[in-house]
């Protein structure tokens, strides 16, 4: 991961409690940017969507970082405005930035290890509905509870299932059989 | 974890942690914040001026007592164009032998909200329903919309025209008889806004005032009514509280968390330590009636017998006595054994659930009886649709 280039500039007179207030959102920041960064890539499904979606999040953060009194719920806070932002991207006209290059983007990743699986569903579940993926990014990927990602949502406990369910269900039906475990546990 | 669900958890963590990503500076945070505080003030006055309308109005058509009819119709702004619901009375749709009879209740699918006498109810399209009540000749839609950590509420009169619309958490929801229903409305910590996070408490039926009491909770939802009483739950806190909007809200301390009344017993369901324990309590006591570690409890039956728990690990659910927790039966499971069949649970009546049932194919409402049998519930959905909603009562 490239390195964040230059720092804040110089504030000269700021207060005492304008500058600790900055420390800790910095701190919070340089601690849990990396993590937030691959939880915003995997709703969006596209690098620079995802270091957008996130810069916009953590700028609201920063706006309502004196309000959210809970510090141990700022993770939660950030995810549930993330996944607000990649729901609000198509009223902007979202644009993809275009860059230049003579190399394909390596869109797959191929690992040896997984026989394709893993990138045959990662395309799956980039075809699942915003809402679908977001829970099961939260699900399966942050790993939250059923009532954590509900919370997180706006929605209830039975919707999170159900939304899991339906997403596996998709997931079943579309890779394709010569990768789903069970045939291959049948060939040998 | 079943084995496709660590596949699958594996295969995003996989394509998380092998891409590369540039790291915003909190310098360049900053001067986002900074933006963004000037475009919500140049917003923000117009949304704040309209949110005064629907959040000041209100509680000044509000007098203490109760008594109906005293009170004038709640002052509204009605959004023209939005078309009527002029669909006709569509006939009950015929059950077929593999889908089953549809449901008793009403329910919700797509942008339209759809009645047992076969009345069609048909909402701006695009907004979604993740839960309604009927409301005074029409409905109080809470949509699937997220803004700002949010979802809207609106509430509809019998001709389908917007009367109102605001930012909530949750779902409106009813008592049992239907005669009554709470909501809350906030404004969202990003707006901008300044306004007070209310509960409101209304008749459904028209007439009488529509109660508001401000409370000092961080986006809090409505679990369920309890008579005269709304038990409300924070968001991002371990916190349940009652309250009748007169008196100051108290807190149920024996639960950290709420996720189903029964106003037929008069008791709360929740959770306890850290959600290791599903608790049902009295809530003007806070005695705890009976507990059982490892599982949620809720929805209760209308009648107040029987309550359904669901195993947070697992998710095997279990039909048992509302008032001990014993075990009457095990929810059935089907579907495909490769992927666990999970049930989103309304009760129909006192002798039936509905939910969400997904095969490998597709998503059917299934129908759930007291043996915890499982059967076609009458309607077939999308797979990765936003399945069906219900009227969520007490």
């Amino acid at each position: 991961m490239q390195q964040p280039a230059g720092g804040r500039p110089e504030t000269g007179g700021m207060s005492a409690k304008t500058a600790s207030r900055d420390a800790e959102f910095t701190a919070y920041l340089d601690a849990r940017q990396p993590q937030l960064l691959r939880t915003a890539y995997l709703l969006t499904g596209d690098r620079h969507q995802a270091e957008d979606v996130l810069q916009t999040s953590l700028a609201k953060l920063y706006l309502a970082w004196d309000k959210v009194r809970d510090r141990d719920s700022v993770d939660a806070y950030v995810r549930r405005i993330m996944v607000n932002e990649n729901n609000s991207l198509w009223r902007r006209g979202w644009k993809k930035r275009e860059f230049a290059t003579e190399v394909l983007p390596d869109r797959e990743f191929r690992d040896e290890y997984d026989e394709g699986l893993g990138a045959a569903l990662w395309d799956v579940v980039q075809t699942l509905p915003k809402k679908a993926r977001a829970v099961v990014v939260l699900r399966y990927y942050e790993q939250l509870t059923e009532a954590e990602t509900a919370d997180l949502l706006g929605i209830s406990v039975g919707t999170v299932k159900s939304q899991c369910s339906r997403a596996l269900a998709a997931l079943r039906e579309r890779v394709p059989a010569e990768l789903n475990p069970g045939h291959r546990e049948e060939d040998r | 974890m079943s084995d496709p669900e660590q596949l699958l958890r594996d295969a995003l963590q996989h394509r998380a942690d092998h891409t590369t990503y540039d790291a915003t500076p909190v310098g360049e945070v900053e001067s986002g914040a900074r933006r963004l505080r000037r475009r919500r003030r140049t917003v923000g006055a117009g949304l704040a001026a309209a949110a005064a309308v629907v959040v000041v109005v209100v509680p000044l058509a509000v007098v203490a007592n109760r008594d109906p009819g005293t009170d004038p119709a709640p002052t509204s702004t009605t959004t023209p164009g939005v078309p009527p619901s002029s669909s006709p009375p569509s006939t009950t749709p015929e059950p077929t032998p593999e889908l089953g009879e549809p449901p008793r209740i009403a329910y919700a699918e797509g942008d339209r909200i759809h009645e047992p006498d076969g009345r069609v109810f048909r909402l701006p399209p695009g907004l979604g329903v993740s839960g309604f009540a009927a409301y005074r000749g029409g409905y109080l839609v809470a949509d699937t919309r997220n803004f700002e950590g949010s979802v809207g509420l609106t509430r509809y009169d019998a001709d389908g025209r917007e009367v109102a619309s605001w930012a909530t958490t949750g779902v409106p929801v009813s008592s049992a008889d239907g005669s009554v229903v709470a909501w809350t409305s906030y404004a969202p910590l990003e707006s901008g806004i300044t306004a007070p996070t209310l509960v409101h408490l209304g008749s459904a039926v028209g007439g009488g005032p529509e109660l508001t009491q401000e409370i000092d909770l961080v986006q809090p939802g409505v679990v369920g009514v309890l008579g005269d009483e709304v038990v409300v739950q924070a968001a991002f806190a371990e916190d349940v509280w009652v309250t009748d909007l007169t008196a100051s809200p108290r807190r149920i301390e024996s639960l950290d968390r709420a996720s189903a009344v029964s106003s037929a017993l008069g008791l709360v369901a929740g959770s306890a330590d850290a959600g290791a324990v599903g608790r049902v309590v009295d809530p003007a006591t806070g005695e705890v009636v009976w507990e059982r570690q490892g599982v949620t409890v809720g929805p209760f039956s209308p009648d107040g017998r029987y309550a359904v728990t669901t195993a947070t690990k697992g998710g095997r659910r279990e039909i048992v006595e509302a008032l001990t927790g014993d075990v009457v039966a095990e929810v059935e499971a089907s579907g495909n054994d490769d992927f666990p069949t999970l049930l989103e649970l309304t009760w129909e009546d006192d002798a039936h659930l509905l939910g969400d049932l997904a095969y490998n194919c597709c998503a059917h409402l299934a129908r759930v009886s007291l043996d915890g049998s499982v059967a076609p519930g009458g309607l077939r959905g999308d797979i990765g649709g936003t399945g069906f909603a219900f009227a969520f009562g007490s």
